[in-house]
């Protein structure tokens, strides 16, 4: 974050306690958390992904500890800790500043740039399309609210992107690293080569001929037989040494594993159909029907295109009609935790996206709850919208009027307090003189600050006013 | 920091040897063969000279701090292991690499997994165990003392979920001790892993690490009488490194002329030399056209070379062991220093 102050600072709090305003008016209650957490919860979230972003360090016992770099992992945190006492759904929303180190800033930019003030809202224990619209629409108004206009909003969902990789039947490595190549698949199929031999270096797609004694050893068996020898042979090692895993997980891996070779013939289809779908964007009912289209021709199940029509078609009429709203399915946000519907706004004005979000049911059990948490959220950068909001917008409540209080001469000083106070009981905005300025010099002085009125106080209490 | 200083009052050059562990012995020993024996007047003392040159002072560290201690300026240059080195340095200037490997010290920092994981043998199988994991809202715990550049190798291969054990120990015994699934640990021929009923992955090499000179580039670059001494070790490392490959073979050979006999030497390329063979006229009383080859060659090409000068016709062959092989200038001083 830069320094703010002025009218741009006035403009920030202004957008905030607006916004906030606006999320409580949809149910949204406040929630706030530390700004330093464990960073294993941001770490849990995102993985490496993530790590070479965070401000982390050791506290003076020797915890890792990270500012954070966002506030969805805290609030599903928070839940998990007080599920006991929280009745699902529940709304909430909050603002503050989040740390991400951003290494492609110049130098002397580093610091500026690598916090900002976020400002979002998360809707947890719903899985209902009326809980996507509500986000969507959500997200939507608080740009309307803030004033802001010339965005664009992208919306893909992941379903979709899942359903077409289904019948591929990848290993959940491979298909991790299809979904995040998306953006560079949708550039089109010369992303395919680069991604194969990506692939190799990263063993995604491995060959196991180092298996070949144990797969020789079940050739010809049925899984059931070939279950029985592989449980046999790992019996023969002591099994002291399985750590967190159980003898049955380690052959059923190992089954799979001799049965089914992450070939990568598999992958190279599957970046195929994925690049097909990753360059469907535009308008939304031509994108939806080029959607279906992919998703049919490759034997995948309809159903979340269906499901994301019918999200269109619930969102405020006019929105996706203005083209302020389109679809693109090469949008994955990066963060690997998403599922269902994504969205980013974006701006011409600036250089990073404005905000964005979408569902992410898995984050609850990644973060060590029992089981998927249906959730969704979105969140924005306020510093950008600050910027770029018109800044008539941001002098709310600054319409009062702001009044110089100066002091006639040494005897008026306790006069000069009391006067002051009178202005603010009333509502204006008193400055006390502390320079010891002549009348002329106050008024000068005032016109110089923009403000409106300027009183002298005599000792005896008077006081006379002159307007700006 | 006060400077060290000489007995004639210029500053000091001080170098951090390893006071213990596997680089002990070793790094003595390599100095000695390049020339540079150290003279420690008492083995309890922790401090020693190099009489090949005067105004050195050694300084013994344990291994694991020299690092730290170049980094802060306390010496001017070290030897450590270059996984030390990477997982310690915070300042790349502070404690920049001279010679990054000085041929001994060998050892890998690998990655092992119990061997009863029978279906986990390459970096693959575990990247997609730890989303099994993940998925099943387990963590893979890895030991390791070198948790920085574990992760940065595990980051790079799209390996994310995993936790870092805390190490203490022996950590071939924390699969087993239970606090930990894996270990990323150093091994220099694999036996203490096998006792330990671990494996190695395919891929799953995260550093093959020696020893190596780093040095303190701020401090050298403050004083240029300390950095000539920093400079007259490291062409004496260099030096005794490049000359180690090589054999000085010298022959006599008949010939009618030196272009002759060079023109028969050089007929095999790959065995006349660095740059070629010298050819010398030898005086003798009978006045034959005796022709004196001197050339350098590889160890392994000794006996090729050997035969093939036979083949020129030539006897008295001498091989002799080379102890420096200085060239133009020190690479490693001239990267740094300019």
């Amino acid at each position: 974050m830069a320094d703010f102050s002025g009218d741009l600072l006035r403009t920030r709090d202004s957008l905030q306690r607006r916004l906030t305003a606006l999320l409580h008016r949809h149910g949204y209650q406040p929630l706030d958390t530390p700004l330093l957490e464990p960073t294993e919860l941001f770490l849990r979230k995102s993985g490496g992904e993530l790590a070479s972003q965070l401000f982390s360090f050791s506290d003076p016992v020797g915890r890792a500890v990270s500012l954070r770099p966002e506030f969805t992992a805290p609030a599903i945190r928070h839940y998990l800790e007080h599920s006991q006492e929280i009745e699902l759904p529940v709304r909430w929303c909050y603002g503050g500043p989040v740390f991400r180190f951003d290494g492609s800033a110049q130098e002397e930019d580093l610091n500026s740039r690598s916090q900002f003030t976020q400002l979002g809202a998360e809707l947890l224990g719903s899985s209902s399309i009326l809980a996507d619209v509500e986000l969507m629409t959500l997200a939507t108004s608080a740009l309307a609210e803030s004033g802001v206009s010339g965005w664009t909003l992208r919306l893909a969902d992941l379903d979709v992107l899942n359903s077409l990789l289904e019948p591929v039947g990848l290993s959940e490595r491979a298909r991790a690293f299809v979904v995040q190549n998306v953006p560079r698949l949708s550039e089109g199929e010369s992303a395919i080569a680069q991604l194969m031999e990506e692939s190799r270096r990263l063993h995604v797609a491995g060959r196991h001929s180092e298996d070949d004694y144990l797969s020789q050893a079940v050739q010809g068996l049925d899984d059931d037989e070939a279950r029985s020898v592989l449980l046999g042979v790992l019996r023969s090692n002591p099994l002291d040494q399985l750590g967190q895993r159980r003898p049955e997980e380690v052959v059923e891996r190992l089954l799979r594993k001799i049965r089914f070779p992450d070939a990568e013939d598999g992958l190279r289809l599957a970046l195929q159909v994925a690049s097909e779908l990753a360059q469907v964007k535009g308008d939304s009912r031509a994108a939806i029907a080029a959607a279906s289209d992919t998703l049919r021709r490759a034997g995948a199940d309809t159903s979340a295109v269906g499901r994301l029509e019918q999200v269109l078609d619930l969102l405020p009429e006019g929105l996706v009609a203005s083209g302020a709203i389109m679809l693109d399915f090469g949008l994955v946000r990066g963060l690997a935790y998403y599922n269902g519907i994504v969205f980013e706004v974006s701006h011409p004005g600036w250089h990073a996206p404005l905000g964005g979000g979408g569902r992410y049911d898995g984050l609850a059990r990644d973060l060590g709850g029992d089981a998927t948490l249906p959730a969704l959220g979105f969140a924005y950068n306020l510093d950008a919208l600050a910027e770029l909001a018109p800044a008539a917008a941001s002098h709310d409540g600054d319409g009062a009027r702001s009044v110089l209080v100066v002091a006639s001469g040494d005897g008026a000083q306790s006069a000069v307090l009391k006067v002051a106070q009178e202005y603010r009981d009333g509502g204006a905005s008193a400055e006390i003189d502390v320079s010891g300025r002549s009348f002329p010099q106050a008024l000068e002085y005032a016109a110089r600050r923009g403000l409106k009125l300027v009183a002298l106080v005599d000792s005896d209490g008077t006081v006379r006013t002159q307007e700006i | 920091m006060s400077d060290a200083r000489t007995a004639n009052g210029k500053p000091a050059l001080r170098l951090l040897l390893p006071s213990d562990g596997d680089l002990h012995q070793p790094t003595l020993d390599f100095l000695r063969g390049c020339g540079l024996p150290v003279r420690r007047p008492n083995a309890r003392r922790y401090t020693a000279t190099v009489p090949a040159i005067p105004g050195v002072d050694v300084l013994f560290q344990r291994t694991a701090d020299i690092t730290a201690k170049v980094e802060e300026g306390s010496a001017e240059l070290g030897i450590t292991g270059l996984d030390r080195l990477l997982e310690y340095r915070e300042d790349d200037r502070r404690a920049a690499i001279l010679v990054e490997s000085l041929g001994f010290g060998r050892c890998d920092l690998v990655l092992a997994v119990p061997d009863s994981w029978l279906d986990v043998t390459s970096l693959a199988d575990l990247a997609d165990l730890a989303l099994e994991f993940r998925q099943q809202g387990k963590q893979l715990r890895i030991a390791t003392k070198y948790p920085r550049l574990l992760s940065e190798f595990l980051y790079d291969r799209g390996i994310n979920y995993f936790t870092l054990a805390p190490a203490s120990g022996t950590l071939e015994a924390a699969p087993l001790a239970g606090y930990a699934d894996l270990i990323a640990d150093l091994t220099a021929t694999g036996t203490t892993l096998k006792e330990n009923r671990l494996k190695t992955l395919e891929d799953g090499t995260v550093l093959s690490s020696q020893a190596c000179l780093l040095a303190n580039t701020e401090r050298l670059a403050e004083s240029a009488s300390t950095r000539e001494l920093a400079r007259g070790l490291t062409e004496m490392m260099e030096a005794h490194m490049r000359a180690e490959p090589y054999y000085r073979l010298s022959a006599n050979v008949q010939g009618d002329s030196a272009e002759a006999v060079s023109g028969m030497v050089l007929a095999r390329p790959d065995l006349a030399g660095l740059r070629g063979p010298t050819v010398a006229r030898v005086y003798n009383v009978q006045e034959q056209d005796w022709f004196s080859v001197s050339l350098l060659v590889k160890k392994d090409k000794l006996l090729s070379a050997v035969d093939h000068l036979r083949d020129c016709g030539a006897v008295d062959v001498a091989a002799s062991q080379l102890s420096y092989l200085f060239d133009s200038h020190s690479h490693a001083y001239e990267e740094l220093f300019g």
